[in-house]
């Protein structure tokens, strides 16, 4: 464990913390090695599952010979098996994900990854992260190893705010890179189409991915509790517009509440789970969600 | 219409027009820079925000649009001159100012007279000429005379004038005033101007169509054009006119009501020293009479008193009359007939309350002293003389002699069209006839209906004269057998009956009858004059005031009754009969004195000019459209020397100000509404 170790977003104080946290989310995983998570792959287990008919190439020693007797038919029974989860990380790095104070929605996202890479690979599970704006900027494919959260650590540390959100873009390129379904988990401000996000994500769910929609906004991009006459100008595409804060902040409220609702809205209908990451409050909240 | 800039040098300025507009387009506010993660959303929200605010900025530019070009013009300084006025504003101005000064002009509408307002404005013009302009100052009022003989160029003591002016209690002679006005500038060069400053009191102008010479401007002032509510005391006599002493007579007051609404009037009537008040309802531009009964004990002369209550306008509250109580009437024989005068005489002189005079030939003046004329033996010669007499209110009987032509009577009874060629001519009757009565209710009879004094016309008539009274409107009082008149009144007042019986005991014995003698003093005492408007009026203000004395030992002096004051007189050129005094003009009204050595010889009332009680203005301006009218003196400047905008202009741009600063205002107040709610 990376005690000794000092991450910018993974403090020694937090992994203390996190040492009462367990990463265990409901949807099956599909992994390689036999654990402690439940797998739809059938395997050795001692949880019965199923029987089936023997097809030449089963292993003969799977062959129930009670049932054979009393049927005179080959049939095999099949476990339920238990086996490691894989978990993929997308962490939206574009320029809107820049804004925010004290800290920003970048840096709230980063330390919210770092701690989720941490439970996953102190589980033995193996952990995934893309790092992604208009595309997919860095891919780091799934590990379990403490070097592979010492790699994924650095990545996250030396991540900058990028481009333009596309993360129906970043979804659509990553899915040949995950082979494995698990849980796929995405921290973006989603500053992008709802419905692009959720036709992109359709793929996933499709392979039965279990999917978590983390929506992080600072408290300022929801209340909007600046005053007067300001010149807003854009993170990620530079653009400028004046506007009376005062004036504005009532449609501004109204539209980024319809914005959550409709995403809220989107997710439910797809079974996926969604939830409002406000940077004031600690990240460690975020995990409520994934238990 | 021309529009001058006095500051046209500074046009430029114009240019400052352009500003807002400038500022609206190119000038953009720099608030702080925020980075934002979600300015799409921000944008959209602007976007629907803008669709309500362009309005209000397009308004906002236009205000302030409008703001800059009042204060550009506003230093350019532009004057605006009336059409046609521009050409001749180099010339020397000769300026007459005709003020009203009648009575009317001491109307008071809201604390301030229209005289004292009337002279302010005309104070505000001569302070508008320079020192080149020459100028005159003509007073209206019952003999308008002007302050300088000429034009003149001391402005400051015609304003001086103005400010020691006081209003008269005369009546408006407004014809000569003008006449004087267009003398004035009959040989003045440059621009000759007549302003007139009125009420133009509507009884006192409507009736004025001068024409004034070509080339002078004519200007009208009307300081007010409302109309002043007042009661005016109108008139006052005793009924009948000459009282006797014990005769009851009823003395009536005339109350006129100038107002749109009835007024309750409380009149006061003083008869010598009894004073009595009676309360009368009188109606909207109308009139009533309260009467009084009275009878009198002694004989001369009795002033009669009559007031209300003081108004707006108190110069008519008062009215006096003095009439002479009489012991008997005085009746004039005018003329001689063997056939009636004697007859007159003698029945005259049995009646006690009757006082025969002897009318020398041709003497009206001793005529004009007697209560009723007998006129007998009247050829038809002058008969101007008695129509005179007739109109200072002396009825008559008369008996024309032969020869007295239709055309005689008709000038004596002021007929017209009755030049028929008739003439009065006597006939011997073969046959006696008698006389009976033609209207017996008149109220000549009214003491036969009794039956207690017999038949008033009983007898019987040998001869009579024929009157060529065809057509005369009248009533017959008394007939022939044969139709012919015998007792003739006409029409009219004061009034005039013709006689065509025969009084001599040759030629009928009515007059040895019962009934004459009655009949002869009622004919007398219902001829008497009864009535104001034929009696010869009281003095007005303005008129001078005449005493005829006869052999005056000591000192003559008029005095004001009321105040004590002693007016000054003069001694007019005297007569057979006497000295003559004449005063001065009379400015108020009241009852004046004429003193010997202490004793009141005579009394004289001066009254207001009735004529000046209704105060209301003329609906339309005078002289038609000639001219230019204004309620104020600095509009009649502004048409000479133009109409400086920039009083305008800077209202205009405070007032754009202001609404630009409640736009501004209201803009943020919404705004901080909406703030309020989100």
């Amino acid at each position: 464990m990376p005690e000794n170790h000092t991450y910018r977003y993974l403090k020694p104080d937090d992994i203390r913390r996190l040492a009462s946290y367990e990463f265990a989310p409901k949807a099956l995983a599909e992994g390689y090695l036999a654990g402690r998570h439940m797998s739809r792959q059938r395997g050795s287990s001692i949880e019965f599952h199923d029987y089936r008919a023997y097809t030449p190439g089963d292993d003969p020693a799977l062959i129930d010979w009670r049932v054979f007797g009393r049927t005179d038919r080959y049939y095999l029974r099949t476990y339920e098996q238990e086996t490691n989860l894989e978990c993929h990380l997308f962490l939206d790095s574009s320029g809107s994900m820049g804004f925010g104070e004290p800290a920003t929605k970048l840096e709230y996202a980063s330390f919210f990854c770092a701690a989720l890479c941490y439970l996953v690979i102190r589980n033995t599970d193996r952990v995934s992260l893309t790092l992604f704006d208009d595309g997919v900027r860095s891919f780091h494919p799934p590990g379990s190893t403490h070097r592979h959260l010492q790699q994924l650590m650095h990545a996250l540390e030396n991540n900058r705010p990028g481009k333009e959100t596309r993360l129906s873009e970043a979804l659509h390129r990553s899915l040949p890179l995950i082979r494995r379904r698990g849980t796929l988990i995405v921290v973006s401000d989603f500053l992008d189409d709802p419905a692009a996000i959720f036709e992109s994500l359709s793929p996933y769910l499709h392979r039965g991915f279990k999917v978590h929609l983390f929506h992080v906004l600072d408290p300022g991009e929801l209340e909007l509790n600046r005053h007067g006459m300001q010149t807003f100008v854009d993170l990620e595409t530079g653009q400028r517009i004046v506007a009376h804060s005062d004036v504005i902040r009532r449609g501004y409220r109204d539209a980024m509440q319809a914005s959550v609702s409709r995403l809220q809205s989107l997710a439910a209908r797809r079974s996926v789970d969604y939830a409002l990451a406000r940077t004031d409050l600690h990240y460690f909240t975020l995990f409520d969600h994934l238990t | 219409m021309n529009l001058i800039f006095q500051n046209a040098v500074l046009g430029w300025l114009a240019a400052l027009v352009v500003v807002p507009v400038l500022i609206h387009l190119f000038a953009k506010a720099r608030p702080p820079r925020f980075a934002f993660s979600n300015v799409e959303a921000i944008r959209h929200i602007v976007r629907e925000t803008m669709r309500l605010k362009r309005p209000k900025d397009w308004l906002l530019l236009v205000i302030r649009t409008l703001l800059f070009a009042a204060l550009a013009f506003l230093f350019l300084r532009p004057v605006l001159f009336v059409q046609g006025r521009l050409a001749g504003s180099g010339l020397q101005r000769n300026l007459v100012l005709v003020v009203d000064r009648s009575a009317s002009m001491a109307g008071s509408d809201g604390g301030q007279s229209r005289f004292a307002r009337a002279c302010a404005e005309a104070a505000e013009l001569l302070a508008s000429l320079s020192g080149t302009d020459r100028a005159n100052l003509i007073w209206l009022d019952a003999d308008p005379d002007a302050v300088f003989p000429e034009m003149g160029a001391n402005a400051d003591y015609l304003r001086r004038q103005l400010s020691e002016a006081r209003v008269s209690h005369e009546a408006g002679n407004p014809v000569t005033a003008l006449e004087q006005a267009v003398r004035l500038l009959d040989t003045a060069g440059g621009r000759r101007e007549i302003c007139i400053v009125s009420d133009f009191q509507a009884s006192q102008w409507e009736s004025v169509a001068f024409q004034f010479p070509p080339g002078i401007e004519v200007q009208t002032l009307w300081p007010s054009e409302d109309t002043v509510m007042n009661g005016a005391m109108l008139a006052i006599h005793s009924d009948p006119l000459v009282p006797l002493v014990g005769e009851p007579v009823q003395v009536i007051a005339e109350v006129g009501n100038f107002a749109a609404e009835p007024r309750r009037q409380v009149v006061t009537i003083e008869i010598g020293e009894q004073r009595v008040q009676r309360e009368v309802l009188v109606p909207a531009w109308g009139r009533a009479a309260v009467s009084v009964e009275y009878t009198a004990r002694d004989v001369g002369p009795l002033v009669l008193q009559a007031s209300l209550e003081e108004d707006a306008f108190g110069m008519d509250d008062w009215r006096g009359e003095v009439v002479t109580v009489r012991r008997a009437l005085r009746v004039g024989l005018w003329g001689h007939d063997a056939k009636v005068t004697p007859v007159w005489r003698q029945a005259l002189q049995a009646l006690e309350w009757a006082e025969p005079v002897t009318v020398p030939a041709d003497d009206p003046a001793v005529a004009a002293e007697c209560d009723i004329l007998l006129v007998a033996g009247w050829g038809g010669t002058a008969p101007e003389i008695l129509r005179d007499l007739r109109r200072q209110g002396i009825p008559m009987v008369c008996v024309p002699a032969d020869g007295a032509t239709s055309e005689a009577l008709s000038v004596l009874g002021g007929w017209t069209n009755r030049a028929d060629g008739g003439k009065v001519r006597w006939e011997t009757l073969a046959e006696p006839q008698t006389v009976h009565v033609g209207a017996p209710e008149d109220a000549v009879y009214r003491l036969f209906r009794s039956g207690e004094f017999g038949d008033p016309l009983e007898g019987v008539f040998r001869g009579r004269w024929i009157l060529p009274l065809a057509g005369v409107p009248g009533i017959s009082l008394a007939r022939f057998k044969d139709g012919a008149e015998a007792l003739f009144r006409s029409d009219g007042n004061p009034g005039l009956v013709f006689c065509a019986l025969p009084l001599d005991p040759a030629h009928g014995d009515w007059t040895a009858r019962r009934g004459f003698l009655p009949l002869f003093g009622e004919l007398i005492m219902t001829l008497r004059p009864t009535q104001s408007l034929a009696v010869r009026p009281s003095a007005v203000v303005g008129d001078s005031l005449l005493y005829r004395a006869g052999m005056v030992e000591g000192e003559v002096r008029l005095r004001d009754r009321r105040g004590g004051r002693v007016l000054p007189i003069v001694k007019a050129a005297g007569d057979a009969d006497g000295e003559r005094y004449v005063s001065e003009p009379v400015v108020e009204p009241g009852v004046y004195e004429w003193m010997v050595q202490d004793q009141v010889k005579a009394i004289d009332v001066v009254n207001f000019p009735f004529t000046e009680s209704d105060l209301r203005p003329l609906v339309s301006a005078p002289f038609g459209q000639k001219g230019f009218s204004a309620g104020r003196a600095t509009d009649l400047n502004a048409i000479h020397s133009g109409i400086p905008l920039w009083t305008w202009l800077l209202g205009a741009a405070l007032v754009l100000l202001a609404m630009e600063h409640a736009l501004v205002g209201w803009i943020r107040r919404s705004e901080h509404k909406q703030m309020d709610v989100a």
